[in-house]
């Protein structure tokens, strides 16, 4: 089995069992996956609970990065929605924080990336758009649905284009979901691959090792460009979110 | 290389048994679906709900503090400088007064000087005329009486050297000559 995780790139998003626990015949037992969302949320709670606990008007270190993040998701919700879109700034929050967490936390060797798993990206994806729905019919009523008419087009257009409204419409949690887990899983490999061919080559114990300086410069650059990647996800996720809810907010464009 | 490992994988999926979650490609392993949804809606749920009901409040609250203090004491700041600027402007109007006051009282305080002065001068000019006179009359007063003697002296001379020379002439004759001659001198 060590040998097998040695040379599989695919064997690292493998969940391992903790603790056996099924509910009503459904199976939730505590895995690898379980213990990292826990821990990112205990580490994000851990450090933010800190930032805030004596909050003051001239900050300190922990304070400034807490009021940073509220800031840069703030202006992103204010930019995107408006002023009344704050409401969701808390949902939006959170999304950010628990995608940016479990990416950050994926860097660390050993430890699971639940953002590479397709089934966390998707239920994220479906939560944001079933929000965007449920909202969207709450505070607009039926009139939501002119979201897919845009207005302004000559009549027979509609016959084209609001099938095509309402197939960006739903395509949307796919991509939302499809981005992220791709992001992420591929970065993983790739890196994977690199450590891999790093690791093989120095094993073979001869002149050929020298050249395994190519794949561990690129194995550390990667992991460079992947800390890039796990920021930038989780921003690019946000801000779609933004977008999405937009739609709720304003739905004839 | 995977592809090559893909094959003892599905065998080995079997021999993990409860060790582990094993399939081709783990992320689509619907067995553990179930649980990843779990503990994700653990997680979510606890990171919302303490988020939107504790930490976010907080730093807003504080953001807002600071917000609202920076504008109060720009506020304040605008507020000092008009009545600085106002201040300014004032006193800026009683140095201008205060000038012009200046000015005339100067100006008022050298005509006066300059009344006394010319005043002075009249006055000491009349007096110093007034004493000229006076001198003037004395010398001739005296130039006078002086004179009176120098003719008597005269006279009184002339009637000795002729008296001495053996001539004789009354003393009419003397006091004429001796007064003619004096004031031929004295002309």
């Amino acid at each position: 089995m060590i040998s097998q995780m040695a040379i599989d790139p695919m064997h690292q998003f493998q969940l391992d069992k903790l603790i056996d626990l099924k509910i009503g015949g459904l199976d939730v037992s505590f895995s690898t996956s379980s213990l990292a969302m826990m821990l990112v949320v205990a580490i994000l709670l851990g450090i933010l609970l800190i930032a805030v606990s004596k909050p003051k008007v001239v900050p300190g270190k922990l304070q400034s990065v807490a009021e940073l993040g509220y800031e840069f998701i703030a202006n992103t919700v204010r930019d995107t929605i408006g002023e009344e879109g704050m409401k969701f700034f808390p949902f939006v929050f959170t999304l950010f924080l628990l995608i940016f967490g479990i990416n950050m936390l994926g860097m660390i060797p050993y430890f699971e990336t639940p953002t590479a798993q397709i089934v966390v990206t998707a239920a994220l994806a479906i939560l944001v758009f079933l929000t965007v729905i449920v909202y969207g019919f709450i505070k607009n009523g039926v009139s939501f649905l002119k979201l897919f008419v845009p207005s302004g087009a000559p009549w027979p257009l509609y016959f084209l284009l609001i099938p095509l409204e309402i197939i960006s419409f739903f395509v949307r949690p796919v991509t939302l979901s499809l981005r992220l887990f791709g992001n992420i899983l591929a970065g993983h490999i790739v890196l994977k691959l690199f450590v891999m061919f790093t690791t093989t080559l120095l094993g073979l114990a001869s002149m050929l090792s020298v050249i395994a300086i190519f794949p561990f410069t690129a194995a550390i650059a990667f992991t460079a460009l992947e800390f890039l990647v796990a920021f930038l996800q989780a921003y690019i996720f946000a801000v779609l979110t933004c977008v999405y809810l937009n739609d709720a907010f304003h739905p004839s464009h | 290389m995977a592809s090559e490992t893909h094959g003892p994988e599905h065998g080995d999926a079997a021999a993990h048994g409860a060790g582990g979650i094993a399939e081709a490609f783990p992320p689509f392993d619907a067995s553990t679906f179930a649980s990843q949804l779990f503990w994700l809606a653990i997680a979510f749920i606890v990171l919302y709900v303490v988020l939107s009901q504790v930490i976010l409040p907080k730093v807003g609250g504080v953001i807002e503090e600071r917000r609202s203090k920076i504008a109060k004491d720009l506020d304040d700041a605008s507020r000092m400088k008009a009545e600085a600027d106002e201040a300014l402007v004032e006193m800026e109007k009683q140095l201008a007064v205060a000038r012009a006051d200046a000015r005339t009282k100067a100006d008022q305080a050298r005509a006066a000087i300059d009344a006394k002065i010319s005043e002075t001068n009249a006055e000491k000019a009349a007096e110093i005329d007034a004493r000229l006179g006076e001198a003037e009359e004395r010398i001739q007063e005296m130039k006078a009486a002086h004179m009176a003697r120098v003719a008597e002296i005269t006279s009184s001379t002339t009637a000795a050297v002729l008296a001495q020379l053996g001539v004789t002439a009354t003393d009419a004759q003397i006091e004429a000559s001796s007064r003619k001659s004096v004031d031929e001198v004295t002309a």
